[in-house]
């Protein structure tokens, strides 16, 4: 697993895609995006007998932490994609280059035709295909729809990431059936979304407390290094606590989401909850530590903290998964029951 | 996990049944007042103390995982485990670590049948956080070691059996102040010693100030090896559910009256960072299971998980508004009322917060 993601991290480090002034360039991560769909990296999570390379959820974590840094929609095609396309039992057509799921705002199947509009759909202008779920009676359908069939319009988040609008209006060319309830099919998309960032932003944090560990022992003030003051270890001992946090509960809804176990709904919601926190905790502390240079574009630093305040609020807030417990929790009626099992 | 499982339903059982026919009461941090010998030797006789220590011993040879799920269902209902709680936790390993094998056999089976109880001596009126500061000293006499000196905030020394003081056994050589530093047994019935309650600000004797004055002593461990053989004991002592769990039970009574109440964010906050705890604290307990000391995430946890049961308090107010009678039987008031008058002490000991994230800044950032 570490070899996986040792070989993904080597190729995304091949391409440096920030200039000398810190500015990102699209250009570059779309060259760095083709080396990586040309060596196979977009079909790993995915069984082969859906087109896939193989490998696991635990396997798809690793290359998600690895491109945190690096603007890039793997995470979500191997984990978000990869998921559907197992739940739709779709194959990957071997044409297929970067597949992105739009979960739409609204959609509409008029027999063998499909009108849909999504917004905020990750870098749906570097896939060609996406794949959009569609109620269908009781059921629902998973379509994969060509770039080519689809109006894109750019957007982005704060931190410059693709998330774009796109218009769809198309005949039906690859469809599936899937026995779910629509309603319950996007609330698998959701949660395996907010797992997806719960790991990112989980590593982001990680790479947080590594770079400013190294500026508070490198920056010097009052004749010594920032490390020798109280009021910063203090606080980079709290930038280290939540990074931890969040990694525990990240890696064990990760463990039970790739064990398929009841427990995993619940554990996303939790860490998505745990990471939402951690991120505006870590990147308000980060920031502090950096001092006037931690604001400049130059430095490397928004790379992760504009990341964070992004992902926090994808596949749901903090506060929206947060409620979602407790409803459940006081639903239970017992707190201890729900946590350590009944 | 469904071994951990059936492990709690057992443990939940046990308590339901002593509550109901032995008069235990459940309260918020109970494993510091609540002392109840007669609870702490059923537990002993069910075989969950001394659980990972081996069986020649009189321990059970189980998992740190499976010590660590009976001692957060005991800590979560709140149940009186006070009076075993230093010996199961630190002082039995200690022993079984650094003690000879006639201390091994001595104590352990005791400890573990739930009939021997420990206090710690390590706090001084002058040295608190700065502990190797200390100023108890010991001295080697003809006929064995005797130690003399005052030590403060001594949980239970008044109905324990044993203390474990940490004493200064060589002058203090200020380039290397942990150095010279020596545990030593003491029979708190012995001659030369005298315990002194002191009250806490809820009115209750937990706490005393025990003098030694030429009181026989056993060597724990090795001379001058004091600071080393305390240090590791430190991860076991820091990183269990005790750092997380102190006001459990004031949580899950306010979630069994708020199935009405308005949708709470802030509860939803306190489970998520709850079962981020657990995971943290479980990962600490296999570490130590592997013979690993994760000093720092210890650290960690105790940081997190304290300010976590303080938080716990406000949340509380916030769901369940009320004036906190400090009379009545109801399970609210008497939890507020606990937790309240406790708070200010969960970041206090086990190591101050502020030390303890020292620690964490220099394994980061040093």
């Amino acid at each position: 697993m570490s070899e996986t993601k040792a070989a993904f991290a080597s190729l995304l480090s091949s391409v440096e895609v920030y200039d000398s002034r810190g500015s990102w360039s699209p250009l570059d991560s779309e060259r760095l995006l083709k080396q990586a769909v040309s060596n196979g990296w977009h079909r790993v999570g995915l069984p082969e007998s859906l087109g896939g390379h193989g490998g696991d959820l635990q396997d798809a974590a690793e290359i998600t932490r690895a491109a945190v840094g690096s603007p890039s929609p793997l995470a979500d095609v191997v984990i978000g994609s990869a998921h559907l396309l197992e739940l739709a039992d779709l194959r990957l057509p071997d044409a297929a280059d970067v597949v992105v799921v739009a979960v739409p705002q609204s959609v509409y199947v008029d027999g063998s035709h499909l009108t849909a509009l999504a917004s905020r759909v990750p870098w749906a202008r570097s896939a060609s295909h996406l794949l959009v779920p569609a109620p269908a009676g009781r059921s629902s359908l998973v379509a994969l729809v060509g770039i080519e069939d689809v109006a894109v319009t750019p957007g982005s988040n704060l931190a410059g990431e693709p998330r774009d609008t796109v218009a769809i209006s198309t005949l039906l060319r690859n469809v599936v059936q899937v026995p779910l309830a629509y309603e319950s099919l996007i609330a698998e998309i959701r949660l395996r979304g907010a797992l997806t960032r719960s790991v990112q932003i989980s590593q982001a944090l990680r790479r947080l407390v590594e770079i400013t560990a190294r500026h508070v022992i490198e920056r010097e003030q009052f004749g010594r290094s920032l490390s020798a003051f109280q009021a910063v270890q203090q606080q980079i001992a709290e930038l280290a606590a939540e990074a931890s946090a969040v990694e525990a509960v990240t890696r064990l809804a990760v463990a039970e989401t790739f064990a398929r176990s009841q427990e995993s709904a619940r554990l996303i919601a939790c860490a998505k909850v745990r990471s939402g926190i951690g991120a505006g905790v870590g990147a308000r502390i980060a920031h502090q530590l950096h001092g006037a240079v931690g604001i400049s574009q130059e430095h490397q630093l928004h790379r992760f903290t504009r990341a964070l305040w992004s992902w926090r609020d994808e596949f749901g807030s903090e506060n929206e998964w947060a409620l979602t417990i407790a409803d459940e929790v006081t639903k239970g009626a017992n707190a201890w029951l729900w946590l350590a099992g009944g | 996990m469904t071994d951990l499982l059936a492990l709690r339903r057992e443990v939940r059982g046990f308590i339901q049944d002593h509550v109901r026919d032995h008069g235990v009461v459940l309260e918020c941090d109970s494993w510091m007042s609540g002392f109840a010998p007669d609870f702490s030797r059923a537990l002993g006789a069910r075989g969950w103390l001394g659980m990972t220590w081996p069986k020649e011993y009189g321990g059970h040879a189980r998992t740190e995982r499976e010590r660590w799920a009976v001692n957060e269902e005991l800590l979560a209902a709140g149940a009186p485990v006070a009076a075993h709680w230093f010996a199961d936790r630190q002082s039995g390993p200690a022993i079984l670590k650094h003690g000879t094998e006639g201390q091994r056999r001595k104590y352990l089976p005791a400890i573990a049948r739930g009939e021997c109880f420990f206090s710690i001596g390590m706090s001084e009126a002058d040295s608190g956080s700065d502990l190797a500061s200390v100023r108890s000293r010991g001295v080697r006499e003809a006929d064995g070691w005797r130690v003399s000196g005052t030590k403060l905030w001594t949980s239970h020394a008044h109905r324990s059996h044993v203390v474990i003081v940490l004493v200064r056994t060589a002058p203090r050589d200020p380039k290397a102040r942990r150095h010279g530093l020596s545990q030593f047994l003491v029979d708190l019935n012995g001659p030369g010693v005298t315990v002194s309650p002191v009250r806490t600000l809820d009115g209750r004797h937990h706490f005393n100030e025990v003098a030694f004055d030429s009181a026989p002593a056993d060597l724990l461990g090795r001379e001058g090896d004091g600071w080393l053989q305390v240090t590791s004991e430190l991860a076991y002592e820091r990183s269990g559910p005790e750092r997380f769990l102190s006001t459990m039970p004031l949580l899950t009574e306010v979630v069994a009256r708020s199935s009405a109440a308005p949708r709470s964010v802030d509860l939803g906050f306190m489970i998520a960072e709850l079962v981020s705890l657990r995971a943290m604290s479980a990962s600490v307990a296999d570490a130590l299971g592997r013979g690993q000391a994760p000093t720092v995430e210890a650290a960690m946890v105790k940081d997190l998980g304290t300010r976590l049961e303080s938080r716990v308090i406000e949340l509380a107010r916030r769901l369940q508004p009320t004036e906190i009678d400090p009379d009545s039987g109801d399970a609210l008031h008497r939890h507020l009322a606990q937790a309240v008058q406790h708070a200010p002490g969960f970041t206090l000991r086990g190591g101050t917060n502020e030390i303890l994230r020292g620690i964490v800044a220099k394994a980061v950032s040093a």
